[in-house]
């Protein structure tokens, strides 16, 4: 019997729906408003490039790095796109639990996820590209005006639709050849990966359009490496502009590839989907083995040496255990993991100060991001876990948090910096940078930490108040000028030995001052928040004296 | 001695807890029973300090529990009415977590924690993300984690939701036990054969109000009728559910 229409319909609408119910687009249980502000969110950035660049005549190279440029946006886009829906990508065990006993086939529900998967990827390719490819025609100068829309519109779409097959494929292929432990494993480590490259791409791709031309000349095999190349050659083969036969040429390429990650997505996807629902539905099985003896020895010495306190211990290793298992967490530091990869390529690219502010940016960064990681709660509701047990340690807490930032943050992205740095500087000079930049990260944590009087993801989080340009506005400003001025400062005090003891000696104090005030402003019996103030209902104008 | 006194809680001017007293005694299982929304979780949170009362007062041994807020904490167990629990934590690593905030010393925490969910038959699954567990391997998480620092007072909201036969009758012999122990246990539940057979005294909560609070053997003299179940239908249900059931078929065959 075929399902009638209705059925379909409400398949579709509530697999589509599904793409926006997820924790971190909708915490608040709005998909509708989140999907109007997503969509404007993505569409912006192309619109407006392609409206500031109106007012330029661009032919030749430089139009083939435009063309580049809108490539690579609408293929990272894309592909963040898939990589952030990664677990949607296929109906959930909620989905399963609830449609299965429904008098629907299984195939139904296939073609209804395939129909809905469809309809997400081609909302987003015609949002991210409509209005570039409408303002396209005062870009380019050539005459035929409608065939120039039109090569516009199929090279970003086919390259954003490459990208998003060749994300979905990837899974497509693990999820048919792996065993489903380490399906979740690996595809979880992907994910990460995927995240954090994606987001370092959309900065860095630029660059790398600016390189096209002399990779071409220079005959560089490199050009194969990004597809993006790929693209600016179908462009080229459909709409000329600089006659470049290479290029030509890596436009074939385009076609092959986008092919190729179609059959691959088509060929994994049915097969896995069986897989999939199979392995949703069936109950797990215990699993005996636990944490390694390797992890448990770390685990005890910390405990033993620097976590003293029960409380400490309990904060210590439930921040661990959240930021390695939540994917809201895991994605959200990747993304800023992803800014910092793409400022090490281009501090490493800055001159002799390079490795010296890889270091004070990277942990600029990181602290950051912990801060604004800590604020997001994960499975809010358990929080009363926290809040029933003995609130009078709440310094205890506190500790713990900082003692995980060092210890598991701060100290590791030192040990990966490190070869960098002793690479490019005497070991003596190279020792003081990384002291230098480790000092100022334990100020910076105080700072950012100054008023955090949460246990890390147990306190409810209102994002509404935040105003994000002024956030982005303070942050670039300030990591600018941290970043050049403190790598100004590091070069000064290298050469003058007393100024460097006087430096640290000044840090020191200028921690225990924080540390002081911090304890004295929040008083000895710290109060942990758990709840989010809010914005008051009543709003006053506040016009009294 | 755990007495409530007046305990009040209004969501915008509707009183969901109204005037509420009642005392919960030492060696001794009072049920706390109502239907669905008359005001038993509310109630609980306010005992627990997880909601503000607008009125009343919880007293411990005396002591209003607001003075010295933390002191009580550490005298008490709950089991929450939906088990909300870490779903990435394992079974083993929660209790760690709920055993080091009680600050136990860890060695005690670690050997508590095996024993306890050797006994709730969830040692295999300990290194298990709770997130796979079933609703019943949940609630004897929740119930491990509410014993585990040897708590004076117990409060326990729906323990046995999702729980199998056999861990019911575990949980039936373990509150008789536990009030043997002097523990001052809260019990509420829609199970009523079991609040008959294990409750000292039952207090009945309907539409945020008491409407009967003594041994259920006083009860049954008092009204007349032969089982928990009869009183409590006596006391809360309004409508007549056979004629309810009725309805409901027949809005299904229409």
């Amino acid at each position: 019997m075929q399902p009638s229409n209705s059925i379909w319909r409400a398949l579709i609408r509530h697999f589509f729906q599904r793409f926006f119910d997820t924790e971190s687009l909708s915490p608040q249980g709005e998909p509708e408003a989140n999907i109007v502000q997503t969509l404007g969110l993505l569409a912006a950035p192309g619109g407006f490039l392609a409206l500031l660049l109106q007012l330029l005549t661009i032919r030749g190279w430089s139009l083939v790095l435009i063309r580049c440029w809108f490539i690579s946006f609408s293929m990272i886009v894309m592909g963040f796109i898939v990589v952030f829906e990664w677990d949607a990508l296929f109906p959930d065990r909620r989905d399963y639990q609830v449609l299965t006993p429904l008098p629907i086939r299984l195939s139904t529900l296939f073609l209804g996820k395939a129909w809905a998967l469809g309809i997400f990827l081609a909302m987003f390719l015609l949002d991210i590209n409509f209005l570039s490819t409408l303002l396209w025609a005062g870009i380019d100068s050539g005459k035929d005006l409608f065939g120039i829309l039109v090569a516009h519109m199929i090279t970003v779409t086919l390259s954003g639709l490459f990208a998003a097959l060749a994300m979905a494929a990837v899974q497509g292929i693990m999820i048919t050849l792996l065993p489903p432990n380490l399906f979740r494993r690996v595809s979880v480590a992907i994910q990460t990966l995927f995240m954090g490259a994606l987001v370092m791409l959309l900065f860095v791709s630029p660059l790398l359009a600016d390189r096209l031309r002399g990779l071409l000349q220079n005959h560089s095999r490199l050009v194969y490496c990004w597809p993006g190349f790929w693209f600016a050659g179908l462009y080229e083969l459909l709409r000329p502009a600089v006659k470049s036969t290479q290029l030509l040429e890596l436009g074939h390429l385009a076609l092959r590839g986008l092919a190729a990650s179609a059959a691959v997505f088509v060929l994994t996807y049915l097969p896995g989907y069986r897989r999939h629902a199979r392995k949703m539905l069936e109950a797990p099985l215990p699993s005996p083995s636990g944490p390694g003896s390797a992890h448990r020895a770390v685990s005890r010495l910390i405990d033993t040496h620097v976590l003293k306190h029960p409380v400490q211990q309990a904060v210590f290793h439930f921040i661990n255990q959240t930021i390695t298992r939540s994917t809201k967490h895991r994605l959200f530091l990747a993304t800023y993991a992803g800014v910092g990869g793409a400022i090490a390529v281009l501090s490493l690219a800055g001159g002799r100060s390079g490795p010296l502010r890889l270091s004070l940016t990277l942990s600029f960064i990181l602290v950051s991001a912990l801060r604004a990681a800590f604020n997001f709660p994960s499975e809010l509701g358990a929080n009363w876990a926290f809040r029933i047990s003995d609130t009078n340690h709440g310094s205890a807490c506190l500790s713990a948090m900082r003692k995980w930032i060092v210890l598991c943050a701060i100290a590791p992205l030192f040990a990966l910096v490190a070869p960098f740095e002793f690479a490019s500087y005497p070991w003596l000079e190279a020792l003081f940078y990384l002291c230098f930049a480790f000092t100022l990260s334990l100020l910076l944590m105080e700072l950012m930490f100054f008023d955090f009087r949460k246990v890390p993801f147990t306190c409810a989080y209102l994002p509404g108040k935040v105003n994000l340009v002024l956030l982005v506005v303070i942050y670039c400003f300030g990591f600018t000028l941290y970043s050049r001025t403190m790598s100004n400062l590091a070069e000064w005090l290298a050469a003058r030995p007393w100024a460097a003891l006087l430096f640290f000696a000044c840090s020191a104090a200028a921690c225990f001052g924080v540390g002081t005030w911090r304890v004295r402003l929040l008083g000895r019996e710290t109060v942990l928040d758990f709840e989010d103030a809010g914005d008051p209902e009543v709003r006053t104008l506040e016009l009294h004296a | 001695m755990l007495e409530i006194k007046g305990l009040t809680k209004y969501y915008r001017n509707t009183a969901a807890v109204d005037n509420v007293s009642f005392t919960v005694r030492p060696c001794e299982v009072t049920g706390y029973l109502g239907p669905n929304g008359s005001g038993k979780s509310t109630t609980v949170k306010m005992i627990t300090s997880l909601l503000e009362p607008s009125r009343g007062s919880v007293l411990l041994d005396g002591r209003d529990i607001r003075e010295d807020p933390v002191a009580f904490k550490r005298r008490l167990g709950y089991v929450p009415e939906e088990p909300i629990l870490y779903s990435y934590l394992t079974g083993l690593e929660y209790l760690e977590l709920m055993g080091r905030l009680r600050c136990l010393p860890p060695a005690v925490v670690e050997k508590k924690a095996n024993e306890l969910l050797d006994l709730f038959a969830l040692y295999s699954y300990r290194h298990s993300p709770i997130s796979s567990y079933s609703k019943g391997m949940k609630q004897r998480v929740l119930i491990s984690a509410a014993l585990l620092h040897d708590p004076d007072v117990l409060i326990l909201d729906e323990p046995l939701s999702g729980i199998d036969v056999t861990s019911a009758q575990l949980f039936r012999y373990l509150l008789t036990e536990l009030s043997n122990q002097g523990k001052m246990i809260l019990y509420i539940s829609h199970v009523l054969e079991v609040v008959e057979k294990v409750c000292a005294q039952v207090v009945i909560i309907y539409r945020g109000k008491i409407q009967a609070a003594d041994s259920v053997e006083r009860l049954r003299d008092l009204m007349n009728l032969p089982s928990l179940v009869e009183i409590f239908a006596q006391l809360v249900e309004e409508r007549d559910l056979e004629q309810v059931a009725r309805d409901i078929v027949g809005v299904m065959r229409s």
